[in-house]
């Protein structure tokens, strides 16, 4: 559909009472408009159904248009200043600090993963096989009152190698990590085979996602 | 099983066998809550401050590398430039306030104390002047204080007034100290970043929160066990194998440092907050844990050989890669510094002839890698030291990057001498600077323009 351009001299011969009624696809100059307003003709959009700024009245006492806000201002401000003088004063105020760790992502994640001691540890043993070296090794982890959640076990011509995820949270165990560490390690070398214990924190950050 | 047996079997490989370790916890403390400048003042509320926050530094670090298994190789301290904290005061008080770091360091037990520095890229304050005077002394009387200057950015161009000055200090802190290892303790900047936890470089910017941790990651032997590995096992490499092996291990270490340094933190406690991991591969000079030897790795016979830019591209790129993918807070530098008497491969490579300081400057373009523990003839005019310093700064201005400079002209000591610093410094071999007279250029002074690149607003 085509647009009806309105111009300077459109103005002037549209114009009743000093009115003009622009319609629906109608557009109108720039010069138009100018033209109009220096000669006080309105431009009245929509056909007079869409209401102007023109048509609204003036506040006799502001002599700003449309209705007052005055009081609707009073009422808010007055709600605000309630508002803040219930909140600590300054000085009292304390800026919580950004917790990356609320946001979820990487950082969740590793804050989940990273240890609440005294939670779980791992326990790898390697070493010559021979009897006795199991024994020895879940032995001491239960007397330190930990409970074995999987044992991997295997075994290449005269060398074994073990692997046990041991939970510390039990209510019999009542060692720090480090104890738990220490006693598990030196029950290991006793038994004549090498024992590392790490955190389980740690394989939970590099090996999941 | 909760866990396949390779992948507690790779972990354990990784901290018993291939030097996994956290190269460095920093702890950056804010100063410019500094109540005075009376150089007593400022020298009680220093020390106050150093030993409140980071007097639990070193207990809380070893508690952890008990219950991981994972060593912190360095607990060190930063605050905020000294240059900002003392603005104003006389000069007395610029050197109580290096003493007062020092002292702090010792009490504390931490082996290096940084931010005895000043951001001059686009211009020095009467403060930034004295700080810069002042360098030769504080770092011939302390041991363990850390200078840095931040000379250009990408926003104000190469203050080459400055560099000018600092080619001077370089000149004058490496004779007054003892085969100027006072100049393994000041380094120049481009860009400097605000979070960056690697000694002598690191400080506490204004951006910073009170007192942050920032962890520096460090695994070039697991890297380099990693890609040796894979060719072993698949027996097939090519570039996409290579670069995904890296990426994966670069995951892996970055994990490990952010678990590490948010530990460290839950410690210590408020107001203590988590800043960032860097993920710059740090280099010791410990066999097996060089940067140089990766590149090696992958088919370079000497690092500095031809390839060896494309080489350390794809390294610095992977690991940026795996590590953001591994954590949320990255920051630092990032890009693969490369100390050259700390990678005991670059050291090899230098002494062969491989590495010279224009193959140094052509790396720098890809990587942060800088100039970086590089000791040069101590007769080198110190004009000449600024031009070097000028040459970097250039790179990392176009570039928008980080690039640092840190020269050791060791008096009396000609370029193929071997200088031996011993410990985490290692050894250095003197490089061959070529003997031009630029001193024109250098004394031109005032600042060379910002780049068109940097007008990106």
């Amino acid at each position: 559909m085509s647009k009806k351009i309105i111009t300077e001299s459109d103005v002037e011969s549209m114009a009743q009472d000093g009115v003009v009624e622009v319609l629906r696809g109608m557009i109108v100059t720039p010069l138009a408009r100018e033209h109009a307003s220096r000669n006080g003709i309105r431009l009245v959009y929509g056909g007079g159904t869409v209401p102007s700024s023109e048509d609204i009245p003036r506040d006799p006492d502001s002599g700003l248009k449309g209705p007052s806000n005055t009081a609707l201002i009073q009422e808010v401000t007055e709600e605000v200043v309630r508002a803040i003088s219930e909140l600590p004063g300054p000085g009292e105020a304390v800026i919580p600090s950004y917790s990356p760790l609320a946001e979820g992502g990487t950082a969740a994640a590793l804050d989940g993963a990273r240890a609440e001691e005294p939670a779980r540890a791992v326990v790898v043993a390697t070493g010559l096989n021979k009897p006795g070296v199991a024994a020895a090794l879940t032995t001491s982890i239960s007397e330190c009152g930990a409970d074995i959640q999987d044992i991997s076990q295997t075994i290449i011509s005269d060398f074994f190698s073990m692997i046990f995820v041991v939970n510390l949270e039990t209510e019999t165990c009542q060692l720090t990590f480090k104890a738990f560490k220490d006693r598990v390690e030196e029950s290991g070398r006793d038994a004549g085979s090498e024992v590392v214990v790490f955190h389980e924190a740690i394989l939970r950050a590099m090996h999941r996602v | 099983m909760l866990y396949k047996p390779e992948e507690v079997k790779e972990t354990l490989r990784m901290i018993e066998g291939e030097h996994l370790d956290i190269r460095t916890v920093t702890m950056g403390i804010n100063m410019l809550g500094c109540p005075s400048k009376e150089p007593e003042a400022v020298a009680d509320y220093i020390y106050a401050r150093v030993v409140d926050n980071a007097g639990r530094l070193r207990t809380a670090a070893a508690e952890i590398e008990e219950t991981y298994g994972i060593p912190i190789v360095n607990k060190r301290v930063s605050v905020t430039p000294m240059a900002l904290v003392l603005e104003g005061a006389v000069p007395a008080a610029y050197t109580a306030a290096a003493a007062a770091m020092e002292r702090a360091a010792k009490e504390v037990g931490v082996d290096y104390i940084a931010g005895y520095s000043a951001l001059v890229h686009k211009g020095a304050t009467p403060g930034d002047a004295i700080l810069m005077r002042s360098l030769p002394e504080v770092l011939s009387v302390n041991e363990r204080v850390c200078a840095s200057m931040n000379l250009a950015s990408s926003r104000a161009g190469i203050n080459m007034e400055a560099t000018a000055v600092m080619g001077r200090v370089i000149s004058e802190v490496g004779h007054a100290t003892d085969h100027a290892s006072g100049c393994a303790r000041l380094v120049v900047f481009a860009n400097a970043p605000e979070d960056n936890p690697f000694i002598a470089g690191a400080m506490h910017g204004v951006g910073e929160p009170d007192v942050v941790i920032n962890v520096g990651v460090s695994g070039p032997g697991v890297v380099l066990a990693a890609i040796e590995r894979q060719r072993r096992l698949e027996g097939r490499m090519d570039f996409s194998i290579l670069t995904e092996t890296i990426k994966r291990m670069a995951f892996k270490i970055t994990r490990a440092g952010e678990l590490i340094g948010r530990e460290v933190v839950a410690r210590l406690g408020p107001p203590v907050q988590f800043g960032v991991v860097d993920l710059s591969l740090a280099p010791t000079p410990a066999k097996g844990d060089s940067v140089a030897n990766i590149l090696e790795a992958m088919g370079i016979e000497r690092t500095g050989a031809p390839g060896s830019t494309a080489a350390l591209f794809l390294l610095t790129d992977a690991v940026k890669k795996g590590g953001v993918m591994a954590s949320s807070s990255v920051g630092g530098l990032s890009g693969a510094f490369i100390p050259v008497s700390e990678d005991a491969g670059m050291v090899d490579a230098v002494r062969l002839g491989a590495m010279t300081l224009d193959k140094l400057e052509a790396l720098t373009s890809i990587c942060s890698v800088g100039l970086d523990m590089v000791a040069v003839p101590g007769a080198t005019p110190p004009e000449t030291i600024a031009a070097i310093i000028a040459d970097e700064m250039a790179i990392g201005v176009v570039n928008h990057k980080t690039t640092a400079v840190r020269l050791l002209p060791v008096p009396g000591f000609e370029a193929g001498d071997t200088v031996d610093l011993g410990g985490l410094l290692g050894e250095l071999i003197v490089m061959d600077v070529k003997d031009f007279d630029v001193s024109g250029f250098i004394r031109l002074g005032g600042r060379i323009p910002a780049p068109l690149t940097g007008l990106r607003n």
